[in-house]
């Protein structure tokens, strides 16, 4: 009976769903028609979904780097699956791909296997996600692998990781008359020199740039506030602790730090534009994960990596970042060949791989040990000293209401480091709405 | 003559014994005299049924759907929905930003209306006269509808970028300080009306426009030999004739004011710090980002409410008027 009615949701739901997404949705992927199994030696290949990309770009990509990478995952496939045929989508990333994810899951289509950031507790909660061996984690780090659990059971592996340093445009420096191989160490270093850029500057060029708003702000403010012993809640994620006399500290100080920010440049919503600031020598600091190595390379720009600056009375501290997860859908009727891709994503291998090619950083121990991968990436080996040195771990995911949660969290940082309201009265007020909607 | 007709149309073994027992005989009768009387009501609802059948899938059984999830919490992905009462509803009026966004709709959507009617009349009067090219210069008018708000976006936003956008850089060209738009709630509420009113006021025009061609010629012509001024006739015989379709255009316009959407969703995203959050897209926001179906429900329900009371009086009103 009870199955039955729950049939008879999922139908008026999708039905619903047809009416209301009608106009708005996007594309959705279309239904394969074979049920494959996952017998190894079966007749039919198994076709596994993947929303992900685990090289540099989309298989449509044909430069040679980008093609090694996919062509190692196939080949490690068909060990096990012979003639699998692996299909990658592109459904976006963040909030976009947990949203359509989320939406895939309700419509009883999702992929087989999907990769995301900050949303495996959330999925893992609402029984979406399969649970992953032990086994496939023992060489991962812990810290990546924090954001991958759910109730002490593991439900993603992490294929690549990531913590903030702070980015430094050298020719900007230099121009300002700084010495472009001694970046600040402390907030007050940090702060006196971007005014020092800004008032050389003249307009031309400026300090910092400071990410204000959503997530991306919000990962890029954490740092600073643990480095005070501040955090978005208490360590087991019960209390909220937005108005913490440390959060205020942070925030006053990046608040500060703002006025030193390329004019217009704290309302940017696009990440991309933001950082090209940095790349392209409007701003000499932005605070940085380690695809910056490869992008401002990209961008020619001649960029030094160093440890975030600390505060006179605080220590070093970080927030892991960038820090892919790889899982199985549950509704996957590819099981053993979605467990399978996600322990060749966890594996030395891949993630040496990965690395070599795209100066992003392994989450695999083994991997993060290679010597040649910093000799190919020296800058890597500033983000291996942070990894070493800093205490880090993922942003807290919270047991109830958490999208309003950030919501309520991001409209306080918003409106202390764009708007003139006061910082205390914006955290309190954040700090009561995230208190209710936590009870 | 139809009676005559069916009458013929009885088959005569059906009246007589050997086609059945008695009371089968009469039941059929019966149901062949019931079929007769309201032959026009059968044909009329199998020509309707699948117009209602689709009004009933797609508007009366989701909208009853949504009163029920109203009533419920549910993440739409896992369990059944759960019955929580009117619990969404203490919600909406109590906590967080559901009222501030509701009333926000409201007054953009009243500002939007008054500046489309107005503007639409001028527009629709000034290509009401007879000038080259009006035929031209009509559909220049209604260019904006037919272009998607996903580019009318992008275009908006690289006009209004706050690093480089075009406005900025004009403004620093004739020595003025830059206005970083995005920052204010006022500026950023400014460009979302004047965006959804130069994108939506050709339709307002084309609807006027019909208006004023279908005005009789002879009103005018009495006007002006009554001695009438230019003025005196637009005010007695033009905006009198015209209240229908005004009428028409603020029932639809109240109702479209509350589903101001695309401008908050593609260019302002609810900022300043939520400072342009209008109710659709908080509804959207609670259905499709925190998947609380329940909370969404409960504000469409209560947007639905709102329209509709609004609409009713508005009706009233103009009926009121026009009697």
């Amino acid at each position: 009976m009870k199955k039955s009615r729950k049939t008879l949701f999922k139908w008026v739901a999708a039905m619903v769903m047809v009416a209301m997404l009608a106009a708005c949705s996007t594309k959705a992927p279309a239904p394969s028609t074979n049920t494959p199994t996952n017998s190894v030696g079966d007749s039919d290949p198994i076709r596994l979904t993947v929303w992900a990309q685990p090289s540099l770009d989309w298989p449509t990509n044909t430069d040679k780097k980008n093609q090694d990478l996919y062509e190692y995952i196939q080949g490690e496939m068909e060990k096990k699956f012979p003639g699998i045929i692996i299909d990658y989508v592109g459904k976006g990333w963040g909030d976009d791909l947990r949203q359509n994810l989320m939406l895939a899951v309700m419509a009883g289509n999702p992929p087989d296997v999907s990769f995301g950031e900050d949303f495996v507790p959330e999925l893992a909660k609402l029984g979406a996600l399969s649970e992953v061996p032990a086994d496939f984690t023992t060489d991962l780090a812990d810290g990546p692998m924090e954001a991958a659990k759910f109730e002490d059971k593991i439900y993603a592996v992490s294929g690549m990781t990531g913590i903030f340093a702070l980015m430094y445009n050298k020719d900007v420096m230099t121009k300002a008359g700084l010495n472009p191989d001694a970046p600040p160490q402390t907030w007050d270093e940090w702060f006196e020199m971007s005014k020092k850029i800004t008032e050389t500057g003249k307009g031309e060029y400026f300090g910092s740039v400071v990410q204000t708003t959503g997530l991306g702000g919000t990962f890029r403010i954490a740092p600073f506030m643990r480095q005070l012993g501040g955090d978005l809640t208490s360590p087991d994620s019960e209390k909220i602790t937005f108005q913490s006399p440390e959060n205020v500290k942070a925030l006053s100080f990046l608040k500060e730090l703002s006025l030193t920010a390329p004019s217009g440049s704290t309302a940017l919503n696009d990440e991309n534009a933001l950082y090209n600031l940095v790349h392209h020598g409007k701003a000499a600091f932005g605070v940085a994960g380690p695809w910056h190595i490869s992008w401002s390379q990209n961008e020619k720009c001649n960029c030094g990596f160093a440890p975030l600056p600390v505060p006179e009375d605080g220590e070093r501290a970080n927030v892991i970042v960038g820090n892919t997860l790889w899982f199985v859908l549950k509704q996957s009727k590819n099981q053993e060949a979605g467990m399978e891709y996600l322990r060749i994503i966890a594996s030395k291998e891949y993630q040496e791989k990965f690395a070599i090619a795209s100066g992003r950083m392994p989450s695999n121990k083994l991997a993060i040990a290679n010597t040649e991968l910093v000799e190919l990436v020296p800058q890597l080996a500033v983000y291996g000293e942070i990894v070493a040195n800093e205490q880090a771990g993922p942003l807290p995911s919270y047991p109830k209401n958490g999208p309003k949660i950030w919501e309520a969290w991001h409209k306080a940082q918003e409106s202390v480091l764009i708007g003139d309201k006061s910082i205390e009265e914006s955290l309190a007020e954040a700090q009561k709405t995230a208190e209710d909607l936590l009870k | 003559m139809s009676r005559i007709l069916n009458k013929k149309a009885i088959p005569r073994e059906t009246l007589v014994s050997g086609g059945g027992s008695a009371p089968d005989n009469v039941q059929s009768i019966r149901l062949q005299k019931w079929m007769r009387r309201h032959k026009e009501g059968i044909i009329g609802y199998s020509i309707l049924s699948p117009m209602i059948l689709y009004f009933s899938i797609f508007a009366v059984f989701p909208a009853l759907f949504v009163i029920y999830l109203s009533l419920t919490e549910w993440t739409g992905v896992a369990g059944l929905p759960e019955w929580v009462g009117i619990k969404n509803f203490r919600t909406f009026f109590t906590q967080g930003d559901y009222v501030e966004t509701l009333i926000r709709a409201g007054v953009y959507g009243i500002i939007i209306l008054f500046c489309s009617l107005i503007i639409g009349l001028l527009i629709a009067l000034l290509l009401n006269q007879k000038v080259f090219g009006s035929g031209a210069i009509r559909t220049i008018w209604y260019l904006p509808v037919l272009v998607p708000f996903a580019v009318v976006a992008q275009m908006v936003n690289t006009l209004l970028s706050p690093v480089d956008g075009v406005v900025k850089q004009m403004m620093v060209r004739f020595g003025m300080e830059p206005i970083v738009f995005q920052e204010s709630a006022l500026w950023m509420s400014f460009w979302l009306i004047i965006i959804t009113v130069w994108k939506g006021v050709g339709s307002t025009v084309i609807i006027y426009l019909a208006g004023l061609q279908g005005i009789d010629t002879t009103l005018y012509e009495a006007g002006k030999v009554d001695g009438a001024s230019r003025l005196k006739i637009f005010w007695y015989i033009t905006i009198p004739c015209l209240r229908p379709i005004t009428m028409f255009l603020l029932i639809t316009g109240i109702i479209g004011s509350f589903q101001i959407f695309e401008p908050v969703q593609l260019i302002t995203y609810g900022g300043p710090h939520g400072d342009t959050n209008i109710i659709l897209y908080r509804i959207y926001q609670d259905a499709f980002q925190a998947f609380n179906f329940g909370m969404a429900s409960a504000s469409s329900v209560v947007v639905l409410v709102v329209t509709l009371i609004l609409s009713v009086m508005q009706y009233r009103i103009s009926q009121r008027r026009i009697t």
